[in-house]
């Protein structure tokens, strides 16, 4: 950012040299921050509702429209699909342009990707607290809604390889690698999991039937946070800690085995999620053996990650943005060795059904993917506004309040997790169930799911303080054209 | 030598497909692997690795879509 007059691309180019700037669009990117963090605000806001509802069930305030069974899947759509989608759009739009030295393919496809996006997401607010669900997890919207997905989801594609092909660089940067997967992945995963026959506007029925049904489901479910949930967001890491630490990646070699790795082994795994069930025996055994090998390049790329910041060690104490990324990481560290864990059968005939699992995706979304998304943030809006960001303070708050709060939703789930397996599992002398009535286990875990509801206050509690950061960031004085230090070898 | 093949082979049955594109994608997955640590392409990966880093400034009149 040191050119002080800088040469646009089209004229350089029509003299047939290199650019030595580019008109970048960042109204996009502008647009998906702000409806990342008022779509995150939302869904994490309804995630809090929801879990007052369940030690405390009269906050349903006797409305069907208020009930867990249909706030539930709104809370999951609205983070997963708004607040994840909206942050992974902004920083796709965000870097690729930079990466690929050019501007978006159409701006036209841009805004049509933007605005169709934030339509599906208001749809889906109205009709989920209606009732009207499709009823697969993460699944729920209703066939019209699939469409409109599918149509601006291939908007978003074809918006993206068109950059691609526009590119003034040869070389394709792995961030550009791990987003392509989300793209063509997450395209395949929608449609083959939707295939159904329309009854009416509002109800269908899915084309596979039983187990088959099942299977294309979880193949879907897992594979949605695969690749909608870690390798995009993997993408953004390898784009974004090189800026923020200011050096490259720590091995671009590994980056490269850690992507193909990953898109190799994720998309097998999605039986591990039927256990125990009607599912054959070999079917389940190939879910659990290819979760168990992804110990290998989830760890491959957490450490890559990590070890970008040696010889930088010293500013995770001062620099806010660095620990949000070791936090983000770390999680995604953790979690990604706690679910092949809970893959294993006998692990699994434990974790199933209870907390633990809730306990686990929960350090990894907000773990992972809101840190990740708070440290892109972060970045991206003193970078696109051209402003002074207005307090590090505020973002070291934020970090604490966030950690604090991770720890008091996940800790809890824990605990509750096992003991509620341990309870389920627990037999009499006479082999007979010490705890048959299912109230037996809700009793004991109201206490943590207390603990859990004041994690997600303190969680929600940092979000508010980096919109408030965010805002005065914007409505501040402008960042002088300061010259950026030479990048670290 | 024929005699095995058609044994393995009729063991095998329906799954040789699953066989074969098992073999194809640890083939494949191993000649990355390769290609990614071959000492000549070690300068390649770290000028790629430099990419972030190595960005061309915004201009000023192109923030607004279709500006």
């Amino acid at each position: 950012m040191t050119a002080t007059h800088p040469e646009p691309a089209g004229n350089a180019e029509a003299q047939g040299r290199a650019p030595s700037s580019v008109a970048y669009d960042d109204w996009i990117v502008k647009a998906f921050v702000v409806a990342t963090l008022l779509w995150g605000f939302v869904g994490m806001l309804v995630g809090i509702y929801i879990a007052l509802e369940l030690p405390f069930w009269p906050a349903n305030l006797d409305s069907p429209y208020l009930t867990f069974g249909r706030l539930r899947p709104l809370h999951t759509n609205a983070v997963i699909f708004a607040f994840a989608g909206n942050v992974l759009f902004a920083g796709i739009y965000h870097s690729m342009q930079r990466l690929l030295k050019t501007r978006m393919f159409s701006d036209a496809l841009s805004q049509i990707h933007f605005w169709g996006w934030q339509l599906i997401i208001v749809a889906a607010a109205i009709t989920l607290p209606l009732g009207l669900s499709q009823g697969k997890e993460y699944a729920e919207l209703i066939w019209p809604l699939d469409i409109a997905v599918a149509v601006i989801w291939v908007v978003f594609a074809v918006n993206f390889f068109g950059t691609i092909a526009i590119r003034k660089v040869k070389h394709l940067y792995v961030a550009i690698w791990f987003y392509m997967s989300m793209v063509l992945t997450i395209a395949m995963l929608h449609i083959v999991n939707n295939l159904a026959l329309p009854a009416t506007l509002t109800r269908s029925y899915p084309i596979y039937a039983g187990m088959t049904d099942a299977l294309v489901q979880w193949w879907y479910g897992h594979n949605a946070v695969g690749f909608l949930l870690t390798t995009p967001f993997l993408g953004l890491m390898y784009y974004y800690v090189p800026k923020t630490a200011n050096r490259p990646i720590f091995s671009y070699r590994l980056s490269i085995i850690h992507f193909w790795a990953l898109v190799f082994l994720y998309i097998w795994t999605g039986p591990h999620h039927l256990l125990w069930s009607g599912l054959p025996d070999w079917v389940q055994t190939l879910g659990v053996v290819f979760s168990v090998m992804l110990w290998a390049p989830s760890w491959a790329g957490m450490l890559n990650g990590l070890l970008t910041l040696r010889g930088a060690w010293t500013r995770l104490r001062n620099d806010p943005m660095i620990k949000l990324w070791v936090v983000a990481l770390t999680f995604y560290g953790m979690s990604t060795f706690e679910g092949p864990l809970m893959s294993i059968r006998d692990v699994n005939s434990l974790s199933h059904f209870t907390d633990w699992t809730v306990g686990h995706t929960h350090s990894g979304a907000l773990g992972w993917v809101g840190m990740a998304a708070f440290a892109s943030v972060y970045y991206i809006v003193p970078d696109i506004w051209k402003k002074k960001l207005y307090s590090r303070d505020l973002i070291n708050l934020h970090f604490w309040l966030g950690t604090a709060g991770i720890v008091l939703y996940v800790v809890p789930l824990w605990v509750a997790g096992i003991t509620q397996g341990l309870m389920w599992k627990d037999l009499d002398a006479s082999g007979n169930l010490v705890h048959g009535a299912f109230m037996d286990t809700v009793r004991v875990l109201l206490p943590l799911y207390w603990l859990r509801l004041l994690g997600g206050l303190l969680y929600l509690g940092g979000l508010v303080v980096m919109i408030y950061n965010l805002v005065k960031t914007v409505r501040g004085e402008a960042a002088e054209p300061a010259a950026v230090p030479a990048p670290a070898k | 030598m024929s005699l095995l093949f058609r044994q393995v082979s009729g063991e095998l049955g329906a799954v040789w497909p699953a066989v074969l594109a098992t073999v194809a994608f640890v083939a494949t997955f191993v000649g990355i692997a390769v290609w990614a640590w071959r000492p000549a392409n070690r300068q390649r990966f770290e000028e790629a690795a430099r990419l972030p880093l190595d960005e061309l400034p915004a201009t000023e009149d192109g923030e607004r879509s279709g500006a």
